[in-house]
C-alpha cells in the first residue's frame, strides 16, 4: 500500500475517533495544513453520516417466538433449515419435504415394529442388564403375568413396614399362605428392572423341568445381599418411574386412605395400587384357573346385582368414599367382564383357553360392614370348598386363627359341599339372586358359585346334621362336574361318602345349633343385630354367621365372630332375615381388596377338552387332594406341569415373610 | 457447557422488564441470561433474542438487501447462537459474538444462493419487475413533515443504499457495522476475525468508494 493510502486511512480512523492521541494530534496537524485532506475528511464524514442515516427496520414482534419454536422443533425432529434454503424456497423443496416425511414415517415404523432380530437383541440386552444387577444367579422364570406384581413380596414387605390406619378388621377366619405351606413359589424378575420378586403358588410346578435351585442355606446367606440389591434396584426403579410423566404412582396407604376419604381417589389409581395398599385384603392363589374365575364371578355377581359400579382399566372416574366398586386388571379381565355381562360364556367350556383365567385381577369393595360379613363368608366358603390357597389379612396382618377354621372346614368340605349342591333351596348369600346369577340347581352351571354363597358354617352345619342322621352321600353322577370328587392321589377311585341334604337352609334364629348351648347368646346377638336397620346392598340377606360350636367332636372356630383379637370384623353384619331396609346414612363402610390370581394358565395346561378328570387344564375341578394334603402339611407339592414355570426358593406370601 | 454456573446465584430477571435496548443493556445481564440459557431456560433466551433482534435484523438487512431474507437470516443466527451457546467465550461481549454468527450466516447463505446484490429496500413485494423498488420507505423517525423533503430524502437514501449494495461484501459489512451499528474497530475486527488494521483500511476504502458513488449528493446538505 502506498504511503499516501496509508496516510489517508488515518482520516477515516480519525473521523471515527479510533486513533490514539498521538496519531490524532498528527492528523489534526495534517488537516490544519492540507485543505485537500480537510475536504476529503469532510466528504468521508458525510458518507458515514449517510450510511448511518439509512432507515432501520424492526424485526417481527414474534421473531423470538419463532426462534424458540424453531429451536424446539429442531430439537425434537433434528431438522435444520438454513436461511439459504428459505431464500431459495422453490418448487424442488416440496418433493423433498414429501420425501422427508416418507422417510420419517418409515423410520417411525421401523422403530415401532422392530424386526425379529431387534427383538432378540433386546431380549439379550435385557438379560445382560439383569445379570449385571446381580440377580442372575437366582433361578427364575418369566413372570406368569404382569399382575403378579400385586403379589410382589417386596411391595408387600414395604407395605408392612408402613403402619397404616385401618378402616375395619374383618374377623374372617383364614390362614396365611405360609401356614398352608405351599412350599414352592415362583420367582421371577420384574421386566427391565432387575428387581427380583417371587410369588407363591399353590401347585402346578414341574420340578423336573425347572433349573437347579440353590440349597436353602445358600439362599439364606445370599438373601441379605440379594435384599439390599433389590432395595437399591427398587429405589432406582422408583426414581426412574418418577421421572416418567406417564407413570401413575401408586398411592401410599396413608395417601390412599386420606384421598379416599376426600373422594379424590380415581379409578386408575385403584388400578395401579398394589394390593398391599389396602388394609383388609384377601389374596387368593389357585392352581386351577377355574377356581379363581368362579370366585371372581361370584364376587361380580354379588356386586353387579347390587348396582355396584365397575371400574375398568381406563376408567378414571373419582371413587366416592362410600362407593362399592370392583375393577378388572387387564384386557383379559375386560374381555372376561364382557363375557360375564353377556351371560353367554359365564363358564368356560372345558379346554377352552379363556384368557380371563390366566390373569390376575383385583376387586376393591367398599361395602357397608353389615354386608361385608356375608360376602366374606361366601368367599371363604368358596375358597375352602375349592381348596384354594388364600390369605386373609386385616389391618395388614394375617389372621392366624383363620387357619384352624379353614382347616376344619377343609376336612368337612367335600361331603358338605355336595350336600349343599344337592339342596334345592333358595340361593343364599350376599346380594341374593342376581340377574346374572340364575337360580341354583344341581344342573345349573352356576351351582358352584351359588352354592358357595352359603356360608361355610352352613355347609359345615349341614354336613354335621347329615352325619348325625347317618345319611349317606348321594352319588355325584347327577351333579355338575365341579362338584364331583376326584380320585385320590393314590389312585383310589373311591369317592368320599356323600350324604343327602334334606333340611332347608338354616336361617338365623331357626338353627337348632343357634338355639342350643353356648350359641344361644350368640344367637341372641345375631337376632339383636339383625333387627337393626341395615343399608347398602339389596336383596335377600340370608347368609348366617355361625358362631363357634362344638359339633361332631370337632372344633369349628368362628368365621366372622369377634374372638380373634386384632382380626375382628367389627360390627360385621349378621344377616338371617330378608330385609330391604334403607341404608342408614351413618353406616360405616369397609374397604376390602380381593386379589385373585391363578398360577396355572389354561393355555399352558394340557388340553383336556371334554373332560374334567385331569387337573391339568381342567376348568371344573378343584385342585386335587394330593395338593391339598401337601398344602396342609407344608410339604412340597408333587410336580405339576405348568408350562415350564420354575420354582423359586422363597415363599413370598405375607405370612411367610412375617414368619 | 463450560460450567459457569456460579452466575446462577445472581437472580435472573426473566421478565419483560429487562431493558429491550441492546445498546443500553448491561453486559452482566447478558451473562446472567446466557447462564440461564445454558441451563435450558428458554425464556432467558427469548429475552436475549428480543434484546438484539433489531440490531441483528438490520445488520442482515443491510448486508443482504432483502427484508424477507433478513428475517430468515436473523432467525437462523439466533438459532445457531443458542445451539452453540456453550462455545461462547465470556471474554467477549455477547452481541459481538452474535453479530459474527449473523455475518457468517448471511455470507454463507448469499454465497450458496449466488445472489450477490439486491437492490430492494423494503422487500420484494414492493419491487418492480426490474428489481428496483420505487417505494422507498424513509426512516419513520424523520421529523420532516414535508412530502417533498421526504421524497428527496427517500431518493437520497435509495442512492446511498444502491451505492452501499454496490460495494463488495467485505466493505459493505464493515461500513454497516461501523456506521450503522457504531461498533468500534476492535469489535468489528473481532466480529470479522480480521486484524484491526484491516478493518481500518476496509472502512476507509469503503467510504472512499461510497464517496465516489455518491459524489453528486455530497455537499447538498
Amino acid at each position: 500500500m502506498a504511503p499516501d493510502a496509508k496516510k489517508y486511512e488515518q482520516l477515516s480512523a480519525y473521523i471515527d475517533g479510533e486513533l490514539p492521541d498521538a496519531q490524532r494530534d498528527k492528523v489534526e496537524r495534517w488537516l490544519a495544513e492540507d485543505a485537500q485532506a480537510r475536504r476529503l475528511a469532510d466528504e468521508l464524514r458525510q458518507v458515514a453520516g449517510m450510511v448511518a442515516a439509512l432507515p432501520r427496520g424492526t424485526a417481527g414482534a414474534d421473531l423470538a417466538d419463532h426462534v424458540i419454536a424453531r429451536l424446539e422443533r429442531e430439537t425434537l425432529l433434528g431438522e435444520s433449515q438454513t436461511p439459504a434454503n428459505s431464500a431459495t424456497r422453490t418448487g424442488w423443496l416440496k418433493p423433498l419435504a414429501i420425501a422427508a416425511a416418507l422417510l420419517m414415517a418409515v423410520t417411525v415404523g421401523w422403530l415401532a415394529f422392530p424386526t425379529e432380530l431387534e427383538k432378540e437383541r433386546n431380549i439379550v440386552q435385557l438379560a445382560e442388564n439383569e445379570r449385571s444387577i446381580g440377580t442372575a444367579d437366582t433361578p427364575r422364570s418369566p413372570p406368569p403375568s404382569r399382575e403378579f406384581g400385586e403379589f410382589d413380596s417386596d411391595r408387600i414387605a414395604k407395605k408392612e413396614a408402613v403402619p397404616s390406619p385401618s378402616i375395619e378388621s374383618p374377623a374372617i377366619a383364614a390362614r396365611p399362605l405360609a401356614d398352608v405351606g405351599t412350599g414352592q413359589s415362583l420367582q421371577y424378575e420384574e421386566e427391565g428392572t432387575g428387581l427380583g420378586a417371587s410369588a407363591p403358588m399353590a401347585g402346578g410346578i414341574d420340578e423336573s423341568k425347572s433349573p437347579a435351585r440353590p440349597a436353602p442355606s445358600e439362599e439364606r446367606l445370599a438373601s441379605s445381599d440379594l435384599e439390599s440389591r433389590r432395595q437399591s434396584a427398587t429405589e432406582a426403579r422408583e426414581h426412574q418411574l418418577q421421572q416418567d410423566p406417564t407413570f401413575i404412582k401408586p398411592p401410599t396407604p396413608q395417601d390412599f386412605e386420606t384421598r379416599f376419604a376426600q373422594n379424590q381417589v380415581r379409578g386408575l389409581e385403584i388400578q395401579s395400587a398394589p394390593i398391599a395398599v389396602f388394609d383388609n385384603r384377601l389374596e387368593v392363589e389357585a392352581a386351577d384357573p377355574d377356581a379363581v374365575h368362579g370366585l371372581s364371578r361370584m364376587i361380580e355377581a354379588d356386586m353387579a346385582g347390587n348396582f355396584v359400579p365397575k371400574l375398568h382399566e381406563n376408567d378414571d372416574r373419582p371413587v366416592e368414599p362410600t362407593q362399592a366398586f370392583y375393577c378388572g386388571r387387564s384386557d383379559a379381565d375386560r374381555r372376561a367382564d364382557l363375557d360375564f355381562e353377556n351371560e353367554s360364556n359365564q363358564k368356560a367350556a372345558p379346554g377352552d383357553s379363556s384368557d380371563a383365567d390366566t390373569s390376575a385381577r383385583i376387586y376393591v369393595l367398599n361395602v357397608p360392614r353389615s354386608q361385608a360379613a356375608p360376602l366374606l363368608n361366601s368367599m371363604q366358603n368358596y375358597l375352602v370348598t375349592n381348596q384354594v390357597e388364600s390369605q386373609w389379612t386385616a389391618n395388614g396382618q394375617p389372621i392366624p386363627a383363620a387357619n384352624a377354621a379353614a382347616e376344619t372346614l377343609r376336612q368337612l368340605v367335600p361331603s358338605s359341599f355336595q350336600a349343599l349342591s344337592a339342596s334345592q333351596g333358595e340361593p343364599l348369600g350376599m346380594g341374593g339372586r342376581s340377574p346374572l346369577n340364575p337360580p341354583a340347581g344341581k344342573d345349573s352351571p352356576n351351582a358352584l358359585a351359588q352354592g358357595s354363597t352359603r356360608t361355610s358354617a352352613e355347609a359345615a352345619s349341614c354336613e354335621n346334621d347329615k352325619v348325625a342322621h347317618g345319611e349317606k352321600a348321594d352319588s355325584d353322577q347327577d351333579k355338575p362336574d365341579s362338584f364331583r370328587e376326584k380320585p385320590d392321589a393314590d389312585g383310589d377311585d373311591a369317592r368320599k361318602p356323600e350324604l343327602p341334604y334334606k333340611g332347608p337352609a338354616r336361617r338365623a334364629g331357626k338353627s337348632p345349633r343357634a338355639r342350643s348351648g353356648d350359641d344361644a347368646a350368640v344367637a341372641d346377638r345375631i337376632k339383636k343385630e339383625s333387627t337393626a336397620p341395615r343399608g347398602g346392598l339389596r336383596g335377600r340377606q340370608t347368609a348366617e354367621i355361625t358362631p363357634t360350636a362344638q359339633e361332631g367332636g370337632k372344633s369349628e372356630p368362628d368365621f366372622v365372630g369377634p374372638p380373634t383379637a386384632g382380626a375382628e370384623f367389627a360390627g360385621a353384619g349378621h344377616g338371617g332375615v330378608d330385609l330391604d331396609p334403607p341404608a342408614p346414612a351413618d353406616e360405616p363402610f369397609v374397604t376390602i381388596a380381593i386379589a385373585l390370581r391363578t398360577t396355572q394358565t389354561l393355555k399352558q395346561a394340557a388340553p383336556t377338552a371334554g373332560t374334567s378328570q385331569s387337573n391339568e387344564g381342567s376348568t371344573d375341578q378343584p385342585i386335587d387332594a394330593a395338593d391339598n394334603e401337601a398344602a396342609r402339611g407344608g410339604r412340597a407339592q408333587p410336580p405339576r406341569a405348568i408350562g415350564g414355570a420354575a420354582p423359586a426358593s422363597q415363599p413370598t406370601s405375607q405370612g411367610a415373610r412375617r414368619g | 457447557m463450560d460450567g459457569t454456573y456460579s452466575n446462577l446465584r445472581r437472580p435472573i430477571q426473566l421478565t419483560d422488564a429487562v431493558h429491550p435496548d441492546s445498546r443500553a443493556a448491561d453486559p452482566e445481564d447478558d451473562a446472567a441470561l446466557i447462564v440461564a440459557c445454558r441451563a435450558g431456560e428458554m425464556r432467558a433466551y427469548g429475552l436475549l433474542v428480543r434484546r438484539y433482534q433489531d440490531r441483528v435484523f438490520n445488520l442482515c438487512w443491510r448486508m443482504c438487501g432483502n427484508r424477507d431474507d433478513a428475517e430468515d437470516f436473523t432467525q437462523e443466527a439466533f438459532v445457531k447462537a443458542l445451539q452453540s451457546i456453550d462455545r461462547f467465550a465470556d471474554r467477549s461481549r455477547f452481541y459481538t459474538w452474535l453479530f459474527r454468527i449473523a455475518v457468517n450466516v448471511v455470507i454463507t447463505a448469499r454465497r450458496q444462493s449466488g445472489r450477490r446484490r439486491t437492490f430492494s429496500l423494503e422487500g420484494d413485494a414492493d419491487s418492480n419487475s426490474d428489481g428496483r423498488s420505487d417505494s422507498y420507505r424513509p426512516a419513520l423517525a424523520s421529523n420532516d413533515p414535508r412530502p417533498e423533503d421526504r421524497a428527496m430524502q427517500s431518493e437520497h437514501q435509495g442512492l446511498v443504499l444502491e451505492a452501499l449494495n454496490g460495494l463488495d461484501e467485505g466493505h459493505r459489512t464493515v461500513l454497516v457495522l461501523r456506521d450503522m451499528e457504531s461498533l468500534g474497530y476492535d469489535e468489528i475486527a473481532d466480529i470479522l476475525s480480521v486484524p484491526a488494521g484491516t478493518v481500518k483500511s476496509r472502512i476507509h476504502r469503503a467510504r472512499t468508494a461510497l464517496r465516489d458513488a455518491l459524489e453528486p449528493l455530497l455537499g447538498m446538505d
